[in-house]
């Protein structure tokens, strides 16, 4: 990973002027559902609602220690721009990103998608593990 | 008026293969005079100002994500040139390479050079062997000449071509997973965003054309942006290659032609000898396996990207298909949802599981097993996989049993009442689809 060492320019190109946090990360705002929080450069919008209070986004395949995979799509959200939901631990926050977390389509789509994986999960997870999960799951990495 | 000749084929009969064959008819023209000149700004200015959208089904703008590649701090830059039809009927890419290989590759390097890219792969199906040989003679031959590989025509420009030749299927085209398949990883498709532009091979900015979109661009910059918008619709300028599969089917009825954007779906089957009326055809899918049927009646509909989509269909990978008179759509939709199914790479519940159940459900309706209920769920799981789905398979698997429901609503109710509309369909289940954890 290349290491950026910035001063003056902005955490976005043309952008609101960079702040740092008290990490010393580029930080800038969003809103989700309805509330303004800080979030730095390369972090999640599920990051974001986590380390905010927000529990309740589901997500099934998400470990802060392994790189997202985005295959349950439980973690739909949607954005103010965006034509179609987009998972939450994947799509890296944007200054400005207006996030919704709940709303009827999302539930549909949460609860239909919870109701595919029970009707046909697998889980005949012998070794070699995450060649037979047809998701690719890294599930060595659990 | 649909051309008679077709420009990026070549004449009927005539084959451009050959380098000496191409350079006659002014081969490789617009890549000298573009070495030749000032730099890459003119080329990226003339390829911006035709207006060119990308013909791999998305219909992006492409010189804009050549802009968006010359820009980027990286150094390290890559062009993916997507020969592969996803839809294995389709024979629009095997066509084109087959008969005029080298305006493909000065494609290529015409794109590299105004984006400032100086490696590039060009991604084929590999059992289309006609077509893999003449790339690669080409390729040779070109090499030879000094117009691929290090300082071309002198002037400087590197510009490197990698043949991949590769054969996984509908998803083998999908635009995440050749990154996958030429990183050497599984065939998953993966998220966007980051697009490949800012984060593709490598994790370097990659810029992924379809074939066809690079076969447009020596005539572009040859003759300028605004020539080539005499041709097609404001919105989409220029032609398609479409392959089109006649009511019976048969691979020797299956033809490539070339029409400008905006012809009507009737005039294209014209202009390859078919005819459509009630006492032949029942509909015209439109797409591939991933489009949709359109009735006779919508057959006026232009062959555009936005009218096509508003249709319910989408121009996929260039495929018209005629379907016969007694073709039950129940059965249509049930087949197509059954074959894509199979073509799904796994990795999302909705694509993998979504589809699956769809397929299933037709059987049901199908086998004359099906409730009125049925159709609310289907309705239900087309909104559920478009919304949910990882990549654009996912969203596009729906518009088969879309758009029966949507045209052919009558064959679904005929059979919910136990019959089929064109008396042809066999049962093929005897109990209801169902799995142990019911709905």
């Amino acid at each position: 990973m290349a290491i950026t060492i910035r001063e003056e320019s902005a955490a976005t190109p043309g952008g609101e002027p960079m702040r740092r946090n008290e990490h010393g990360q580029p930080s800038f705002d969003l809103t989700i559902d309805g509330r303004t929080f800080a979030a730095y450069e390369g972090q999640t919008i599920l990051s974001v609602a986590v380390d905010n209070g927000i529990l309740d986004i589901p997500n099934l395949c998400n470990d802060e220690k392994l790189e997202p995979t985005s295959a349950c799509r439980m973690c739909l959200v949607e954005i103010e721009g965006a034509e179609r939901p987009l998972p939450s631990c994947n799509t890296p926050a944007a200054p400005g990103m207006v996030v919704r977390t709940n709303s009827e389509r999302l539930r549909h789509i949460r609860r239909t998608n919870l109701e595919m994986m029970l009707s046909d999960h697998n889980a005949y997870c012998q070794p070699p593990c995450q060649v037979g999960c047809p998701t690719h799951i890294d599930i060595p990495g659990y | 008026m649909p051309e008679k000749q077709s420009s990026l084929l070549g004449a009927p009969g005539q084959s451009l293969a050959s380098l000496g064959a191409y350079q006659q008819q002014g081969g490789y023209t617009a890549l000298r005079q573009a070495l030749a000149g000032p730099g890459p700004l003119p080329v990226l200015g003339e390829m911006r100002a035709a207006g060119l959208r990308g013909r791999g089904g998305a219909g992006v703008l492409a010189a804009e994500k050549l802009a968006l590649v010359a820009r980027s701090a990286s150094e390290t830059r890559f062009l993916i040139c997507n020969a592969y039809d996803a839809d294995a009927r389709s024979r629009n890419a095997e066509a084109l390479l087959e008969r005029n290989p080298h305006v493909v590759i000065e494609g290529m390097i015409l794109a590299g050079f105004a984006a400032g890219i100086h490696e590039g792969y060009l991604y084929l199906r590999g059992s289309r062997q006609r077509a893999a040989q003449a790339a690669q003679t080409a390729l040779r031959e070109a090499q030879e000449q000094g117009l691929v590989g290090r300082n071309l025509a002198g002037s400087g420009f590197d510009f490197a071509i990698t043949l991949v030749g590769v054969e996984r299927g509908f998803m083998g085209g999908e635009e995440s997973s050749v990154i996958e398949i030429i990183k050497g990883r599984p065939l998953k498709a993966q998220q966007r965003p980051p697009y490949p532009t800012d984060m593709g091979l490598q994790g370097q900015p990659t810029v992924m054309l379809n074939v066809e979109t690079v076969a447009n661009l020596p005539a572009i910059v040859a003759r300028g942006g605004q020539a080539f918008r005499a041709t097609g619709t404001p919105a989409t300028p220029g032609t398609k290659l479409l392959t089109v599969i006649g009511p019976s089917g048969a691979s020797d009825e299956t033809q490539v032609i070339e029409v400008p954007f905006g012809t009507p779906i009737r005039l294209a089957l014209r202009l390859a000898r078919i005819e459509v009326n009630e006492s032949t055809a029942r509909a015209v899918v439109v797409g591939g396996k991933e489009g949709g049927a359109l009735p006779l009646g919508q057959l006026d509909t232009p062959l555009d990207y936005e009218p096509l989509e508003e249709a319910g269909v989408i121009l996929g990978s260039a495929l018209l298909e005629v379907l016969p008179r007694e073709t039950c759509m129940v059965r249509w939709a049930m087949g197509t949802m059954g074959e894509l199914a199979t073509e799904s790479c796994g990795k999302c519940v909705p694509c993998r599981v979504g589809v699956k159940r769809v397929a299933g459900t037709l059987e049901s309706i199908a086998s004359d097993l099906g409730t009125k209920d049925d159709l609310a769920l289907l309705d239900d799981f087309i909104h559920y996989i478009a919304d949910g789905s990882l990549c654009g398979f996912g969203v596009s698997a729906v518009n088969p049993v879309a758009t029966a429901m949507r045209y052919f609503a009558d064959d679904f109710s005929a059979h919910l009442e136990g019959h089929c509309p064109t008396g042809t369909c066999l049962p093929v289940r005897a109990h209801r689809y169902t799995t142990k954890h019911v709905l």
